[in-house]
């Protein structure tokens, strides 16, 4: 048998053990009984000053102690074949383009998931999963996840676990990197009551794409993203990237739109100034735009300029980099140190346990005894 | 309602202590010296005597005047004076010392009835709850009714009431604890035996008072709440020895009044033993009844 609110059991204790000490400690002033020859009797204090322990005493003390205890069990909601866990993990697991390889993000949760325990996957949104074969990427998606979405997960799966068990401990199956913190991500981490476990998995390696997007660009003549064709064509002598200058005769036939340039960050400009290559920054992950065209037959390609500009412009997105964030490590492992108490989760609703209207109406009947007791034969106008 | 007792009672006769000065014809001695057939003895004539009274047949002889004296009978008239204190409330229930009150009012007026003798009842400090000396038939009936309805409460003094009663009776019975104005009652007393009445003293104590329960530990007086003490194991044997000692006061004093005292204390004795000891004035054994 276990209880559902022990406070109770131990509250009630404590006040069965004070009307106990009570019982035997104090004094009280006894009923006077009217006696015609009183004035016989010597002035002296009216004081009890021993108590005489009678089977009525300690009928009426067992009495009370009873009452109060079976209050107290009543409403720490006895329960008599426990379905409770004593802990429940919620297992946030990242299956979002950060991860290096979902199989060990599988591999993991299989290792630390148990019967009853809940599973979350998250990329940018948070989903229970009902088994660990079922974490996977969704339709290949590269961009990293959110930690703030999985934690809002756990928070959900924290609730309704919190009938099943008495407290719920958070593993957080994920590479930890920048992309997937956010501003939100400490709130919500805040929100959770008690310590997370990280077991961090091998981040991807920076995103590839933009790379194959720029060495596409050199050498295709379809028009650009966020480009438009120019009025006229025309040729500049020169480009530069980065202090690299690569010097030839280029043909210009796209320009970028001043929409598509705000908010957007110039990798290379024609020697006149104006933009020859940017990168747009998109979400956790960024796209980029070359217009400059390269003709395969000459040695361009070959020059050391070329090699250098092409590095530049080809190299991962600033913001992309998918390395470990030791300050999102920080605030994910932060917390009470404590497992967290399922008391802390809002319940939907309260279980009431059936036992405890038969227990109270029990106690009531004890009561009633013990004031019958009380005031029956046994007090008779002589107990004091 | 008390026919066992009557019927155990019944038969009895009061007889008085003392010559009556009532000139009622009744069945005890009077000091009134009358021409009734019971001849006495002879007296010399003086001035002043009937001269029917005189024995003429005894004056050929002796040629002296003599006159016949007779013995007389007279009724006694008694009140019972009854004191309805709440100290006669104790103990609760049917042990209680108004329950033996009322049965020896009761016995005692049955008695003096069946004596030819008016009897009536008082309740001290009750002036309606009174029953004027009668001989009538159903007395006794009259009196147990009266005291039913009589509420026992209050610290009420007796000694007027016995005095209002001795103007009525040449025989008054108290029957009281004497527990509230002892010594005026007892010059009250004094005043009437003096003056050629009977006063019987009868004093009720309860057992319970004789041994307190071990159970009671803070007592008060019912009549005042001024006394309030504990009876302990210490203070029970100095309980004891005082009262026992009051005890002793008390029928000293009443003795010496000349009145007829008496201690009944409940349960001891049958009530009919008790009125038996009363009436026939048996000297008194010890001071349980």
């Amino acid at each position: 048998m276990t209880f559902v609110a022990p406070g109770f059991l131990l509250a009630a204790g404590a006040a069965a053990c004070v009307v106990i000490a009570l019982h035997f400690i104090v004094t009280r002033r006894p009923r006077s009984v009217p006696f015609p020859t009183a004035r016989f009797v010597p002035d002296a204090p009216v004081a009890a000053r021993e108590r005489s322990l009678r089977l009525s005493d300690l009928l009426l003390l067992a009495l009370r102690v009873l009452a109060i205890m079976l209050v107290g069990i009543a409403l720490a909601r006895p329960v008599l074949t426990p379905t409770r866990e004593k802990v429940v993990r919620v297992i946030v697991a990242d299956v979002s383009g950060a991860v290096a390889d979902i199989a060990e993000v599988r591999d993991s949760a299989r290792a630390l998931l148990r019967p009853g325990d809940e599973l979350i996957a998250f990329d940018t949104s948070a989903w229970a999963v009902p088994s660990v074969d079922s974490l996977a990427n969704r339709a290949g998606l590269r961009n990293a996840g959110s930690i703030s979405a999985g934690m809002v997960g756990a928070l959900r799966a924290g609730q309704r676990v919190r009938a099943g068990a008495d407290s719920v401990e958070l593993v957080v199956v994920s590479p930890l990197v920048t992309p997937e913190r956010d501003r939100a991500t400490a709130t919500i981490r805040n929100q959770w009551p008690g310590r997370a476990r990280l077991v961090r998995v091998r981040a991807a390696p920076p995103d590839s794409s933009s790379v194959r997007a720029v060495e596409a660009a050199f050498l295709d003549s379809a028009r650009p993203e966020f480009a438009v064709q120019r009025n006229r064509i025309d040729t500049v002598g020169a480009v530069v990237a980065n202090g690299n200058v690569l010097v030839g005769a280029f043909e210009r036939r796209w320009r970028f739109t001043d929409d598509s340039l705000k908010g957007a960050r110039v990798l290379a400009r024609w020697v006149d100034g104006d933009a020859a290559a940017i990168q747009r920054d998109s979400g956790s992950t960024c796209r980029k735009s070359v217009l400059i065209p390269l003709d395969s037959t000459g040695d361009m390609l070959l020059r050391p300029s070329f090699v250098k500009l092409r590095a530049s412009l080809s190299g991962p997105c600033q913001r992309a980099r998918s390395t470990p964030d030791a300050a999102l490590a920080s605030v994910m492992s932060g917390g009470s140190g404590k497992l967290a108490s399922t008391a802390d989760f809002p319940a939907a609703t309260d279980s009431a346990s059936p036992v405890s209207r038969w227990l109270i109406a029990l106690a009531i009947i004890v009561a009633l005894i013990e004031m019958v007791l009380r005031r029956g034969p046994f007090d008779a106008g002589d107990r004091q | 309602m008390h026919s066992a007792l009557l019927d155990a009672i019944r038969g009895l006769r009061w007889r008085a202590r003392r010559a009556s000065r009532i000139a009622v014809p009744g069945i005890h001695p009077s000091r009134v010296r009358g021409s009734s057939a019971e001849f006495t003895e002879y007296r010399a004539y003086r001035q002043g005597d009937d001269l029917r009274r005189i024995d003429w047949k005894l004056f050929a002889r002796s040629d002296r005047a003599h006159v016949r004296i007779s013995e007389e009978r007279a009724v006694t008239p008694t009140y019972i004076v009854v004191d309805a204190s709440a100290s006669m409330a104790f103990p609760d229930g049917a042990t209680s010392k108004w329950s033996l009150v009322q049965q020896l009012t009761v016995a005692l007026t049955a008695v003096a009835h069946s004596s030819g003798d008016p009897a009536g009842v008082i309740v001290a400090g009750n002036p309606r709850a009174t029953v004027q000396p009668r001989t009538r038939h159903g007395l006794v009936a009259e009196v147990s009714r009266m005291l039913q309805h009589v509420k026992v409460s209050g610290g009420v003094p007796i000694a007027p009431t016995v005095a209002i009663a001795a103007r009525a009776a040449s025989r008054v019975a108290i029957i009281s604890d004497f527990l509230g104005d002892l010594d005026e009652t007892l010059q009250t007393a004094r005043q009437l035996i003096a003056s050629g009445r009977d006063v019987y003293a009868l004093h009720i104590i309860a057992a319970e008072e004789m041994d307190p329960p071990a159970t009671i530990s803070v007592v008060t007086d019912p009549e005042t709440d001024a006394v309030h003490r504990s009876l302990s194991v210490d203070t029970r044997k100095e309980y004891t020895r005082a009262f026992g000692a009051w005890r002793d006061d008390v029928a000293s004093r009443w003795l010496a009044s000349g009145a007829a005292y008496r201690e009944i204390v409940t349960g001891n004795e049958p009530v009919s033993s008790v009125v038996r000891r009363i009436v026939r004035d048996e000297p008194v054994a010890s001071r349980a009844g």
